[in-house]
């Protein structure tokens, strides 16, 4: 990708970003999505008059020749190869720009490709505040080439705003480095799970899971296996204090949104030279189950709750086991049953998903009064029950032996407040 | 402060759904078996009732039956496994207000928590007309929460629908039921939309019958469904002059999403057909 800014004019846009940010999304969305691989896209930004004009230019196959630009930027209208999603991306582009007294049109570039390009007029949008001029660059096309030398890094990034999500990853990406992106904190979780990443950027405000809460969880499990990876926060939240407080909650560094790409680089640069001396991760020495570790975000990240769950269930599930072999012993098919299916629902809780189908089948089998195979499908349940409690008593004592010199920083924390008390 | 009941035989269940509410500041009490949780209602008034199924004793729909006619009955969740259509629409009979599939996360349980217990107490409940798998018929107050009460039910419903074809058939008529709620039934929880949702083998069809008068296509300046060929923002402009949010695509992408979609001369009744 190339960016060519033919001219330095102010682009006021503060208050625009966000939305210019999904409008040049779209066109170089469409742009990549019709380029073929080694293709050249290119960025400008050019003074024109009392507007400002701004193009995205691709190498594909043009426009069809057909279709009309205004007709492009309909709804649905899709081109005839290649064609993305709902065809509501470059209708989007036009009522955004129009809204703001512009104007958005594409043509096919005379030797290959095409350019879609809009402008904006320069009193409306001064009306609405001063920005830095290459405020824009850095929003659409990234940092200058990537510095030659510089360690090429594993990064995870989580955030739910598409625009942002795919921007940054196309941008980081560019610099070489490897990027993984999710939607939440538990998604992380479940991608830290398969592999290791050096750096970690979470935005704090997040569905399902936060930032804040999917740090506590990183570095606990950090706490165990001897690892540190870099976290970085992203935050709307960008005082002082906010900061501060971040950085207690278990990040290295935190990014105020909206973030220019200048200074996620200068931030991953320091995380390059600090990652240099920490550790290469070790593997958790007992194979902390998946499930469990995505349980504790299913409730919250509670690991007392978790623990006290685990303790529970350790307790109860036995008394089950015996109460249902008594009722196979008895023939007893409503017996078997009700309780197949008491412990098919605490199996499931913890996501244990053999379990719960060897549960779920010799359930059917009792509400059928079909007893026949119910004593194979036990057996088959009680090994599954014990393999899950065999992980759970690990977990437990794993979480409960910790030594003192890896306590997370959360429980330091706590225990901190407490002796303020 | 907000009093909850979590009924549910598993402990281990009952641990984590309590444990969950009171980090978020209700206070929460548990039975363990229907019986003990009838008794527990009937001596307290509960702002919100969690409700296994199948428990010992007395299930959560034997709980239900025999709290019909109650003077005070308690908003109540059922939380379960178990989605046969059957155990469904019973529960529906019993004026559940919404269903929670195990098994959940603490997000879910929050949210649909937090809905129950910020709808008017007073709101109307669902009545149902009918409910059989293939034909479910529905009178809903025009209220907001309705929407996404009877769409978590009628989900459960369609779940052996291909994941596509669920999502698709789901926003068409959430679209649809908005509007009757909104344009149709002017937000008055004393009015009703009527919803049927019928199902045979090669389709799947829902008719939402508003209490308004109906509108005419020709006045919908603000929707883009009535935008001409030529000119496919005209509906933009009218939502400004109106002073109108953007927006305005909901009718033509419900009709994009689904095969039919018909309205009666009136228009204040509409049928929407997904063939499958």
């Amino acid at each position: 990708m190339t960016c060519r800014p033919t001219a330095s004019p102010s682009w006021p846009l503060a208050s625009k970003t966000a939305g210019l940010r999904r409008v040049f999304t779209n066109l170089l969305e469409n742009a990549l999505r019709y380029s073929s691989e080694g293709g050249n896209v290119t960025v400008g930004l050019q003074c024109d008059g009392e507007f400002r004009k701004a193009f995205v230019d691709d190498e594909g196959p043009g426009l069809p020749p057909d279709l009309r630009p205004a007709q492009m930027c309909a709804l649905f209208s899709k081109g005839k190869e290649g064609g993305g999603k709902a065809g509501f991306g470059l209708y989007f582009c036009r009522t955004t720009v129009e809204r703001w007294g512009g104007s958005i049109s594409c043509a096919s570039l005379p030797e290959m490709g095409s350019r879609f390009y809009f402008r904006l007029p320069k009193a409306a949008v001064h009306a609405e505040g001063e920005a830095p001029p290459d405020e824009l660059l850095s929003a659409v096309a990234g940092p200058r080439p990537a510095v030659k030398g510089r360690r090429a890094m594993r990064i995870l990034f989580a955030d739910d705003q598409e625009d942002i999500r795919t921007l940054t990853t196309h941008q980081l990406e560019r610099s070489g480095h490897h990027v993984h992106a999710v939607c939440n904190g538990s998604e992380a979780l479940s991608a830290l799970l398969q592999e290791h990443f050096d750096v970690i950027l979470l935005d704090e405000e997040m569905p399902a899971m936060g930032g804040v809460q999917a740090a506590h969880t990183i570095r606990e499990n950090e706490a165990r296996a001897g690892s540190h990876a870099f976290l970085i926060a992203l935050t709307g939240n960008n005082t002082e204090d906010d900061r501060a407080r971040l950085r207690r909650e278990g990040f290295d560094a935190v990014l105020g949104k909206p973030f220019r790409l200048e200074g996620l680089v200068e931030i991953l640069e320091a995380a390059g030279s600090t990652l240099a001396l920490t550790s290469v991760p070790k593997k958790p020495a007992a194979a902390i189950s998946a499930g469990i570790d995505d349980l504790l975000g299913r409730i919250g990240g509670d690991k007392k709750l978790l623990n006290k769950m685990i303790r529970t269930f350790l307790r109860d599930t036995p008394i089950r086991i015996a109460a249902l072999q008594k009722a196979l012993h008895r023939k007893d098919a409503d017996e078997i049953a009700s309780l197949a299916h008491a412990l098919k629902g605490s199996v499931s809780i913890f996501l244990a998903q053999h379990a719960r189908d060897r549960a779920q089948e010799l359930e059917d089998l009792g509400r059928k009064s079909e007893l026949s195979g119910a004593t194979a499908v036990y057996a088959a349940l009680k090994e599954e029950i014990a393999k899950l409690e065999e992980n759970l008593r690990g977990y437990a004592k794993q979480t409960q032996a910790q030594p003192r010199s890896t306590v997370s920083k959360q429980t330091q924390r706590l225990t901190g407040k407490r002796k303020k008390k | 402060m907000l009093h909850i009941l979590v009924t549910d035989d598993d402990a281990t269940t009952r641990q984590m759904v309590r444990g969950i509410l009171k980090k978020h500041g209700y206070t929460v009490s548990t039975a363990s078996d229907g019986v003990a949780a009838l008794k527990a209602i009937r001596k307290k008034k509960f702002d919100l009732v969690l409700l296994d199924i199948w428990m010992p004793k007395m299930t959560g729909l034997g709980l239900l039956g025999s709290l019909t006619g109650e003077a005070h009955m308690p908003k109540i969740i059922v939380m379960t496994s178990d989605k046969t259509p059957e155990t469904l629409l019973n529960a529906l009979r019993g004026r559940v207000y919404q269903f929670l599939t195990k098994p959940f996360d603490a997000e879910t349980l929050h949210g649909i928590v937090e809905n129950a217990l910020s709808t008017h107490p007073a709101t109307p409940p669902i009545e149902v007309l009918s409910a059989k798998p293939h034909w479910v018929e529905l009178l809903v107050p025009c209220e907001r929460s309705v929407v996404n009460r009877v769409q978590s039910f009628l989900n459960l419903l369609e779940t052996d629908l291909p994941p596509g074809v669920m999502e698709k058939v789901g926003y068409a008529f959430r679209e649809l039921l908005n509007n009757a709620i909104e344009w149709g039934g002017h937000l008055d929880p004393n009015l009703k939309v009527r919803i049927s949702y019928i199902r045979t083998n090669k389709m799947l069809m829902y008719r939402l019958d508003d209490p308004g008068p109906g509108f005419k296509l020709e006045e919908l300046k603000h929707a883009a469904i009535n935008n001409p060929e030529d000119d496919p923002l005209a509906h933009e402009q009218a939502r400004e002059e109106k002073g109108l949010r953007p927006g305005g695509l909901g009718l033509l992408l419900t009709k994009q999403m689904v095969d039919e979609l018909v309205y009666n001369e009136a228009r204040n009744e509409v049928v929407l057909i997904k063939y499958l």
